[in-house]
């Protein structure tokens, strides 16, 4: 085995190239001067949005993420950070329904993962629309400045208004329930 | 028959444009957010159709990442793809 041709075709590689990489699952690459080979698995970062319907309950929702974390982890993928974003009205009717339950999950795995991901949100009743989207530099530096700002702002609230907040949130859960219901 | 021609010192007063400029290069944007509905709202007209650059202002490079945002706004039903009156 050739490493050192390896290892060069591997640093010239486009995209298409990486993703045969990532189909061997293992690229090798060597430490300089003769040190143990170190095993690489090139991992990448993906966001995926989900719409679930509106039909379902809220521990039927949190099932669903669940099941779509494990499919994550199964593939040897890593969820890094999600966000739920509750009940929406969508901007036109999707499957005759007018509101759903959107999720975004932020993860990391490596390319080969993405396919049986997205297969089982195609096999899935539960799910309305779904997108996942390779995350760039850019991309990735735009989702982290949110985040912290979202926790500065969280931070100073959260110790004041936590028993504030508990009642409110009781109070939305069971108006979504009183929307599903209707 | 050249005497004739009129002749100005100076260009004349026409209302010209406003100058136009980018506002992703401008506010230094590196990426645009598809799960921002409301702001991609701005690049669209009443009925949801993407606004060209010649409009809007904006550079080729953000223009093709603003419409690539749209599109993925419009699939998870964030944005319409045809409506009546946006705003």
């Amino acid at each position: 085995m050739n490493l050192g041709v390896n290892k060069a075709s591997f640093a010239h590689s486009t995209n298409r190239d990486k993703v045969l990489c990532s189909n061997l699952v293992v690229s090798i690459s060597v430490t300089y001067f003769c040190g143990p080979f170190k095993i690489i698995i090139k991992m990448n970062r993906y966001e995926t949005v989900f719409i679930m319907t509106p039909v379902l309950s809220a521990d039927q929702v949190a099932e669903t993420v669940k099941k779509y974390q494990a499919t994550i982890a199964s593939n040897g993928g890593k969820v890094l950070h999600e966000d739920a974003w509750g009940l929406r009205k969508l901007a036109y009717p999707i499957q005759k329904k007018s509101t759903g339950f959107y999720h975004l999950i932020e993860w990391e795995a490596p390319g080969t993962a993405v396919q049986p991901f997205e297969t089982e949100f195609r096999r899935d009743e539960r799910i309305l629309r779904f997108l996942t989207t390779a995350m760039d530099k850019h991309h990735i530096a735009y989702a982290e400045s949110r985040r912290d700002k979202s926790n500065r702002k969280a931070e100073p609230k959260a110790e004041a208004t936590v028993e504030a907040t508990a009642p409110a949130a009781a109070e939305a859960k069971t108006s979504e329930k009183g929307k599903v219901e209707a | 028959m050249a005497d004739k021609k009129v002749r100005y010192l100076k260009s004349i007063d026409i209302e010209t444009k406003a100058d136009r400029y980018c506002r992703f290069r401008k506010k230094g944007f590196k990426y645009i957010d598809y799960k921002d509905g409301d702001f991609l709202l701005m690049l669209c007209n009443p009925q949801g159709k993407i606004l060209p650059r010649r409009l809007t202002g904006t550079s080729l490079k953000y223009q093709r990442k603003a419409s690539q945002a749209i599109k993925k706004a419009r699939h998870l039903a964030l944005m319409p793809y045809v409506a009546d009156n946006l705003y």
